[in-house]
């Protein structure tokens, strides 16, 4: 298994009210941004009572959980207040299990293994525009050799041309018939980004059929 | 079929009397446990509950209003309910909702008084009236109930009949693993209890039916607006116990921590380990 795993574009998880929910290695997280712009990747799941952290909000800088309103710190995800108690301490300790993360290439990378793992996320720089994210029904050996054809692999990462596009696609082992690959492209001049991620989605729909079978 | 005695040989709930209508040929299936049971009437008009092909008899009695069945060997009498008789009162089944989560979860929820301002916020609680006063549980060494009394909390709408905020009074009872009434305090009768009681149907052990019955000392109110009012109660409740990840309650170990405000749903859960209940829990720590 990868050590860092895409799991939402970064566009998706802005500062202020918002939670996102995401998955990586059979493990659920709950996403959000603390006020210094720092990505948060949390265990789904309240310390108290295991209620999704993804029903909370997010109120001056904790996120609050929305079934007896604890709050977490950024950072080390520390509790720091219990309605029910205002005037008692919380035990240091009891908190939310976080995850190390990055941001890079448009996306948000976490490491489920929890272990903050040396290298950077695999993506290159050079492709910073995130199209999207697809599933294709086979495993990833199937897609890494369909792809391969085509372009250049390089461990989880193929690099080619469609078109006038230069793409890189990160390839996830979902399930062993499920593989999600993640598309990247270099930005042109001369088009909008916009429109450009459309055209490269477009395109990729149908090299994922042959993806799938392969002729 | 699961093997744990404390559902298998307990008096569950299966549904409203009322759909076995006396002396009429009307039947019913229900779920429980993960078996189909199918309701019925006898000639003498008695109910009737089998298996889904009619050649298992399970032991079944109509009381509260309710048809209870027990698919093992029933090991005592089902609880006392002496308030379901009492003059005055108003009986009304407020009707069965279906819930993606575990039966334990949804009795625990209903125990839990720390959520009242976030979950049912401007009816059954309100910041900054969050703080949860200390209050006493028991378990009765009579009857093997949980009992929690002098529970206090400020309500913005405690009922239909409240006609502002009051300083409410609360008392739990805990009859079964499946089965709790709370009393509380009667807006309009101050001297006496209100009852809600929440009987869930253990569809299997991550699916629930909520049945729910209300005692009330209210000739005002009608009924569609106390039925109303009990289901947005639910309905609030519902989106969070469907998202309780591990579904099932872990009843040892420290996967969840309690605080002090917690002590009901610590009790219960230690009642639920001392007799060794492992229906709808979660295994592992």
């Amino acid at each position: 298994m990868e050590a860092w795993q895409p799991i939402v574009p970064s566009h998706e998880v802005t500062k202020g009210d918002c939670i996102v929910q995401g998955f990586a290695d059979g493990l659920e997280f709950a996403l959000w941004r603390s006020a210094s712009g720092a990505v948060q990747a949390w265990q789904n799941r309240c310390a108290h009572r295991s209620v999704r952290l993804t029903l909370g909000r997010i109120i001056d800088d904790r996120l609050v959980c929305g079934y007896h309103g604890w709050r977490y710190a950024p950072g080390d995800g520390q509790c720091t207040y219990r309605p029910a108690h205002p005037g008692a301490p919380v035990p240091k300790g009891l908190g939310i299990r976080t995850y190390p993360v990055a941001e890079a290439a448009g996306m948000v990378w976490v490491a489920p293994a929890g272990e903050a793992p040396r290298a950077s996320p695999a993506a290159d720089a050079g492709y910073a525009l995130f199209c999207r994210a697809f599933v294709a029904r086979c495993d990833v050996h199937q897609a890494a050799s369909v792809l391969a054809r085509q372009g250049k692999i390089d461990g989880r990462t193929w690099t080619g041309k469609i078109g006038d596009d230069d793409i890189a696609v990160h390839l996830l082992s979902a399930k062993p018939d499920r593989t999600t690959l993640y598309v990247w492209c270099r930005e042109l001049a001369g088009i909008d980004p916009t429109a450009q991620r459309q055209r490269v989605s477009a395109t990729f729909k149908s090299l994922r059929a042959r993806i799938e079978q392969p002729a | 079929m699961t093997q744990d005695p404390n559902v298998l040989n307990d008096w569950l709930v299966v549904g409203q009397a009322g759909k076995l209508a006396p002396g009429s040929r009307g039947r019913f299936s229900a779920r429980l446990l993960g078996e189909e049971v199918e309701l019925s009437r006898d000639g003498q008009g008695r109910p009737r509950a089998t298996d889904r092909a009619g050649r298992r008899e399970f032991a079944v009695q109509e009381r509260y209003s309710y048809l209870w069945v027990c698919l093992g060997e029933p090991r005592k009498p089902l609880f006392e309910f002496p308030e379901f008789v009492q003059p005055g009162r108003r009986i009304l089944d407020c009707g069965a909702i279906g819930v993606a989560a575990s039966g334990l979860r949804v009795i625990e929820n209903f125990l839990d008084v720390a959520h009242l301002p976030y979950v049912h916020t401007d009816l059954l609680g309100k910041e900054p009236h969050t703080e949860v006063a200390v209050y006493t549980v028991e378990v009765d060494a009579q009857t093997d109930e949980i009992w929690a009394r002098d529970v206090r909390l400020w309500q913005p709408k405690a009922a239909v009949s409240a006609s502002g905020a009051l300083l409410a009074k609360y008392a739990y009872r805990v009859m079964q693993p499946f089965s709790t009434m709370l009393y509380k305090t009667c807006p309009a009768r101050p001297a006496e209890n209100d009852i809600v009681c929440l009987f869930v149907q253990p569809v299997d052990e991550t699916s629930s039916l909520a049945h729910t019955l209300l005692a009330y000392f209210d000739d005002a109110s009608e009924d569609r607006d106390l039925i109303a009012f009990q289901q947005t109660i639910f309905g609030q409740d519902k989106p969070i116990l469907e998202n309780h990840r591990p579904q099932r309650l872990p009843i040892d170990g420290r996967l969840e921590t309690p605080a002090r405000c917690d002590a009901t749903s610590i009790a219960y859960r230690r009642w639920l380990k001392s007799r060794g209940m492992r229906f709808s829990v979660h295994a592992g720590n």
